[in-house]
């Protein structure tokens, strides 16, 4: 697979961050170079802090997987990094908005920009946002 | 079903049979047969489209008493 699959995570959903992750790593699994930008109420879902993690949204079924599945979205993007060619970035904004480093996120992230910094690394490819 | 080295992902919620697949899948040699058992239903499915995208081959699918066992031969 040559295009890159690029994810940006907006959403606070457990669901569907932890749906990102799993096509993250199927998609690392085949060879597929992924992108992920984390930003809005998405970031929080990475903090350090197991508090801030937890405040983020869970409906019925989100629920259901966070008691259940292991590992959870963090252990699911680590596999993903550690099978392929795939990166992180935590969105900048957010963590100005929040007065957070990239210290205080889980130690999965490359970098930490804007939207236009990561406009420019994903040219090209697939774009799904959750 | 050819004699395989079993990879027992039972109680596994998707996508855990796969990953283990995955992980069992790159630290064997060329030629191995690895065999899945999952109590997942989707798994089933999910396992073979993984196999045929990595170009490996799917080699046995059956259910048994509510077990899925998928064997697997690395090719590449």
């Amino acid at each position: 697979m040559g295009d890159s699959l690029n994810l940006m995570l907006l959403s606070g959903d457990y669901a569907k961050i932890h749906a990102a992750a799993m096509v993250a790593l199927v998609a690392s699994s085949l060879g597929q170079p992924v992108n992920v930008f984390v930003s809005m109420e998405a970031l929080p879902a990475f903090h350090q802090d197991l508090g801030e993690r937890e405040a983020i949204g869970k409906g019925p079924i989100g629920q259901i997987i966070a008691e259940t599945a292991s590992p959870d979205y963090v252990g699911l993007f680590s596999e993903a990094k550690d099978m392929g060619d795939v990166h992180l970035y935590a969105c900048s904004l957010v963590a100005d908005l929040k007065h957070w480093e990239l210290a205080h996120l889980v130690p999965i992230f490359d970098d930490m920009m804007g939207i236009a910094g990561f406009l420019g690394k994903v040219s090209g490819g697939t774009s799904l946002t959750f | 079903m050819a004699d395989a080295k079993v990879i027992d992902a039972r109680g596994s919620f998707c996508p855990g049979p796969l990953m283990e697949l995955i992980k069992g899948i790159r630290q064997e040699p060329v030629g191995t047969v690895l065999e899945v058992w999952s109590s997942d239903r989707g798994s089933a499915k999910d396992i073979p489209e993984w196999v045929a995208r990595a170009g490996h081959e799917v080699v046995g699918n059956v259910e048994e008493d509510g077990i899925f066992k998928v064997q697997v031969k690395k090719v590449k």
